[in-house]
């Protein structure tokens, strides 16, 4: 019993005899009776008189427990990725070092994502072609950058910066849902300037989501003109104002731990005015098109600020046309001049670097980015921490990101065990994370070329798909209480906003879907399937426990209670011993630990 | 046997024991001594009501743009409205008639794309809310200016705003909606005190949110609870009963907890909601191919089933979005309403199907109306706006609230074309919760700011729903 609860999985045993060292490796578990009179020792201190040699540290047990270094890995590996591969994992168990994976991560090639996006579409278009003749079936807009999405997620090893570059994709939101068009080129363009800024700076980040068209079309800036009075035209402000409330200070001013500061009689002190966004909204007045698509040049346009969205090339950063722009002086914050008579790009510039510097930024990008990764509810001092960071990353620069993401996930709220005995930590996953982590590990890769899927099932089912919320607002906000414990705690939990009953039960259809039919992605129109690799689990489901530890360590991070490992085990013991009895106790085992909260919930 | 086997006597067996596991109640254990507590306190209020009425809210999120839905035509009011709206403004000629007193001398039409709704309106089954917004106090011009008012929080701000029409109360920022209160006071005067009362076809959501009360969400399309759960074979009911193990344990970590008490009571509410609406019949009412017109048709179809369910109070709260119209304004009203309009006029004839017209009354709501300039194509943030309500109870064919000038420098005018609202969505709203039953002395309670607007001797302040009723 001892035995099993150490390890359960690929291991290798040393036989020391007779002065040389045989090394045979056996794929089950110690106590299978490969061999006899073998001593397992749980320390690596101990040794033997009669032995020629003693045991090496690393390849006996030493008592941590492979399974413990595991546990780490796949949990650290979720923060840093939303999951890494069974073979990740194992990797990255055997140094823990967490630092040098960051690393590692941070120097890797970038996927080009609108380069995957063009690609998914075309391959995708000659698959249909192929099936039934007829490839103008695709909305491309809403489904190829799926694809090219999942695929990268599956296939491409730079996870860090894809799962950063995906944080930002809820903060820095853009949509589906909206008038984007043309193509997938959009999204993908979009998303490479977030990979890009990733591990970059956070105000070339806030320059080039600013310059977007994607952006520039979502809240509208793009084509926004400065007032005339005589037709009763004045500059949106969409664009102003969210860039104010959600991507750089927030509502209300901020203590540098996050906390919102009080006047005297206790109410927030809001960090900016109405009269501040109708002078931001005049900076971004005159963007237009910086680029043609070829339909355009092709329709003999020239580029101008005339050149609507549709021949607007999604590519290429938005230009600011002065003679649209509203050149008169603007304020921002009280004090912050921007003079008359400069040329567009130099507002913008000079608008930018006052928000880049409002003290608030700090906290309020690294309070999002650490609910993002790791917890619903750091503590103050974490957010002091990684803002501190975020306002000087050591060298004297501010907004340095590849410094504060590193500071996130090194700090020691997120790696001490200090996590386990805090009641206030933890997050629930977002369904994107959940399936993620599922797809990366269990979906069967030989001879799969391609990882796709639109989606829309699961978003049916979940409320969530990546770069389709429902509003600028993302798919939850950063202080949503759920009803009951967490709200009456004074906490928050921002994925719970989409967890009701709707898309609880919804999400355990997708899971009973998954471990049923054995499929991780499919589309039928393209009659195209990646398959759940099991095989090694049936083996492993001769042994309940042995199989459940599996699942543990992979898919809760060695957090699996002891109610629902008794709960699991003892159903599949129940498995009547009909032909493929194995199997059933593989589906069996994964759904009801996928749809357990040890498995939903992140600590 | 499983706990949420489809077998009547079982559920009916495991909701007599189920004691602590309030369904739509958010604590385990204390809410079932806190309901019988509320019961009997709502219940000095009030009569049990014998009859049904339900409350279905429409939520047009991103701030509606509602003064091209309803519109001035008279040939002096649409000329103000041209010159404000300038290249926003609808011709005069494709604004559809609606037949009305004139008010202040002024004749109103509807935008083209709403010929349900400017045949209901004929029909005096819906009027329109003029200039109705989120108020606390009312306000002048001057008062704005002079910052000497006090003013809704977070006023052209989307996330405030849409919190404020959604909980009736804009001088704070609490998530608990109007139709959250009504629910945790009157919930137990439905035979169901099981179910929640209060039914999402999108979500979670602050107006049907309540202390004690949460909205049970469901899909339109009628499927309800785990798939395959209740499937007789071996294997489904091995499943199932590790299901239910897993579901009905004790977790004491808040957000297990969180996550298991919301799959449980889905999985809970399934089963009356499958066998409830096993036997509801199809409407003769062809309901539009569209997410709207499929939500409403739920919504009926639960209607239709409130007797097996055992509701004669509910809520219903359904999200149409996507009316932030900073960009395109003329095209994307052209393709939404469209869909907003045959969805009203198909969720009515449903109700006509079911003999309950005069019980279900409808309204919608928005963040806020939008500037009465145009940006280029498009127009921003305001304020006061103009909402509907529809039913057989309502007085219909009706435009009640102020209807004032549209001139830009008119003395409710602010820059922009930014209304200040002459009707206060507490009005708006206090009137609804009198229809459904509500005791004034609890509508003061749930509507704080009411009090600054009508005196205590008006139930009715805006006039649209028939006090016989």
């Amino acid at each position: 019993m001892l035995l099993k609860k150490i390890t359960s999985t690929i291991l290798s045993l040393i036989c020391v005899s007779a002065g040389y060292a045989q090394v045979q490796i056996y794929e089950d578990y110690i106590g299978a009776g490969h061999s006899e009179d073998i001593l397992i020792s749980t320390s690596s201190s101990y040794s033997n008189p009669e032995w020629t040699d003693n045991s090496m540290p690393k390849k006996t047990l030493n008592g941590e427990g492979l399974d413990g270094r595991k546990a780490e890995a796949a949990r650290f590996l979720f923060q840093a990725g939303m999951g890494g591969t069974e073979a990740d994992i194992n990797q990255l168990a055997k140094t823990l070092d967490f630092e040098g994976w960051i690393d590692w991560q941070m120097a890797l090639p970038k996927t080009d994502m609108l380069w995957l996006t063009r690609q998914s579409h075309q391959l995708s278009s000659q698959r249909l072609q192929a099936l039934n003749n007829n490839s103008s079936e695709f909305d491309y807009n809403r489904v190829h950058f799926q694809y090219a999405w999942w695929h990268a997620a599956m296939t491409r090893q730079d996870i860090l910066r894809q799962r950063i570059a995906y944080a930002l994709s809820e903060i820095f939101v853009i949509s589906a849902y909206s008038n984007i068009r043309n193509d997938g080129e959009g999204p993908g363009s979009y998303y490479d300037m977030l990979m890009s800024n990733a591990f970059g700076n956070y105000r070339e980040l806030i320059e080039d989501v600013t310059y977007h068209p994607a952006m520039g079309v979502y809240l509208s800036h793009f084509r926004n003109q400065k007032s005339d009075s005589l037709t009763n035209v004045f500059p949106d402000e969409n664009y102003a104002r969210e860039l104010l409330q959600l991507f750089s200070i927030g509502l209300y001013e901020l203590y540098q731990n996050g906390n919102i500061r009080k006047d005297s009689d206790n109410n927030p002190i809001a960090a900016y005015n109405p009269e501040d966004i109708r002078n931001l909204s005049r900076v971004f007045t005159g963007f237009g098109a910086g680029g043609l698509t070829q339909e355009g040049q092709d329709a003999g346009e020239d580029l101008s600020f005339q050149i609507h969205a549709n021949y607007l090339d999604y590519t290429v950063p938005m230009a600011v046309y002065n003679d649209y722009h509203d050149e008169e002086e603007k304020i921002l914050f009280g004090n912050q001049i921007i003079p008359a008579s400069q040329d567009g790009i130099d507002d913008v510039d000079m608008a930018l670097d006052y928000i880049f510097q409002h003290p608030n930024v700090g906290p309020f990008i690294a309070r999002r980015l650490i609910q993002q990764l790791i917890t619903s509810n750091p503590s103050p001092s974490y957010i002091y921490d990684v803002a501190q960071v975020f306002n000087d990353n050591g060298d004297g620069i501010r907004g340095d990101l590849a410094a504060v993401i590193k500071s996130i996930l090194l700090h020691e709220e997120a790696r001490d065990c200090l996590w386990y005995e805090n009641p206030a930590n933890g997050k629930l996953k977002s369904p994107v994370g959940r399936y993620l982590q599922f797809a990366r590990i269990f979906a069967d890769r030989e001879s799969q070329d391609y990882f796709w899927t639109s989606g829309f099932t699961f978003e049916y089912n979940t409320y969530q798909r990546p770069l389709a919320s429902p509003s600028v607002f993302n798919f939850y906000l950063p202080d949503h209480q759920p009803n009951g414990d967490i709200r009456e705690n004074g906490l928050y939990g921002p994925e719970f906003e989409i967890h009701n009953s709707a898309t609880s039960t919804g999400y355990a259809n997708e899971v009973d879907d998954w471990v049923r039919k054995k499929k991780v992605f499919t589309i039928d129109i393209l009659d195209y399937e990646v398959p759940l690799q099991s095989e090694g689990l049936a083996s492993m489901a001769q042994d309940p426990e042995v199989l459940v530890n599996y699942l543990d360590y992979l898919l809760c991070h060695g957090r699996l209670s002891a109610e629902t490992r008794q709960i699991v085990i003892e159903t599949l013991n129940q498995v009547e011993l009909v032909p493929d009895f194995l199997e059933k106790r593989t589906e069996l085992a994964m759904f009801l630990i996928m749809i357990s909260p040890d498995y939903t919930i992140q600590k | 046997m499983t706990k949420y086997n489809k077998n009547v006597s079982s559920r009916r067996t495991f909701l007599k024991n189920s004691g602590c596991a309030a369904l739509g109640c958010t604590t385990l254990f204390s809410s079932l001594i806190s309901m019988k507590a509320m019961a009997s306190a709502a219940l000095d209020k009030g009569d049990t009501p014998s009859d049904y009425k339900a409350l279905v809210c429409i939520l047009l999120s991103g701030g509606a743009d509602s003064h091209n839905m309803l519109i001035p035509k008279g040939i002096p009011e649409y000329n103000e409205y041209l010159t404000t709206r300038s290249n926003l403004a609808i011709p005069r000629s494709q604004i559809r008639s609606i037949n009305h007193n004139p008010l202040d001398g002024k004749i109103f039409g509807v935008h083209p794309d709403m010929p349900n709704v400017q045949t209901l309106f004929n029909n005096q089954k819906l009027s329109w809310i003029s200039n109705v917004g989120t108020l606390i106090e009312p306000i002048t011009k001057s008062a704005y200016e002079s910052n000497s008012g006090q003013l809704p929080l977070g006023l052209f701000s989307h996330s405030d705003q849409i919190k404020h029409w959604q909980t009736g109360r804009p001088g704070d920022r609490s998530t608990h909606g109007w139709g959250g209160r009504i629910a945790d006071l009157i919930h137990d005067q439905n035979s169901n005190t099981g179910l929640s009362m209060n039914v999402s076809l999108s979500g979670n959501n602050f107006f049907q949110n309540g202390e004690n009360t949460v909205e049970y969400s469901i899909r339109p399309n009628g499927e309800f609870g785990i798939k395959t759960y209740g499937t007789e074979t071996n294997y489904h009911s091995l499943r199932d009963g590790a299901i239910d193990d897993i579901l009905n344990r004790q977790y004491a970590d808040i957000f297990e907890k969180t996550y298991i008490n919301t799959f449980k009571k889905s999985m809970e509410g399934s089963v009356e909601m499958n066998e409830a609406l096993e036997g509801i019949a199809d409407f003769n009412t062809s309901f539009s191919n569209t997410q709207l017109s499929d939500q409403m048709k739920m919504v009926a179809k639960v209607i239709a089933a409130r007797e097996s369910l055992g509701f004669s109070r509910q809520t219903f709260f359904v999200n149409f979005g996507g009316w932030d119209h900073h960009d395109e304004i003329l095209e994307s009203q052209q393709e939404k309403l469209p869909v907003l309009d045959s969805a009203l006029g198909e969720f009515m004839s449903a109700l006509e199907e079911l003999g309950v017209a005069d019980n279900v009354t409808t309204f919608t709501i928005s963040d806020f109306g939008r500037t009465l300039t145009s940006n280029g194509d498009g127009s921003d943030h305001a304020w006061g706006g103009n909402a509907m309500v529809m039913g057989g109870s309502v007085n219909g064919g009706q435009i009640y609230g102020d209807t004032p000038s549209l001139a830009l420098g008119s003395d409710l005018m602010l820059p922009r074309g930014v209304l200040i609202p002459t009707t206060s969505a507490s009005e708006y709203f206090a009137e609804l919760a009198t229809w459904y039953g509500v005791s004034q002395g609890d509508i003061y309670e749930i509507f704080p700011d009411l009090i600054n607007f009508s005196s205590p001797a008006s139930p009715y302040p805006v006039g649209f729903m028939d006090p016989n009723t």
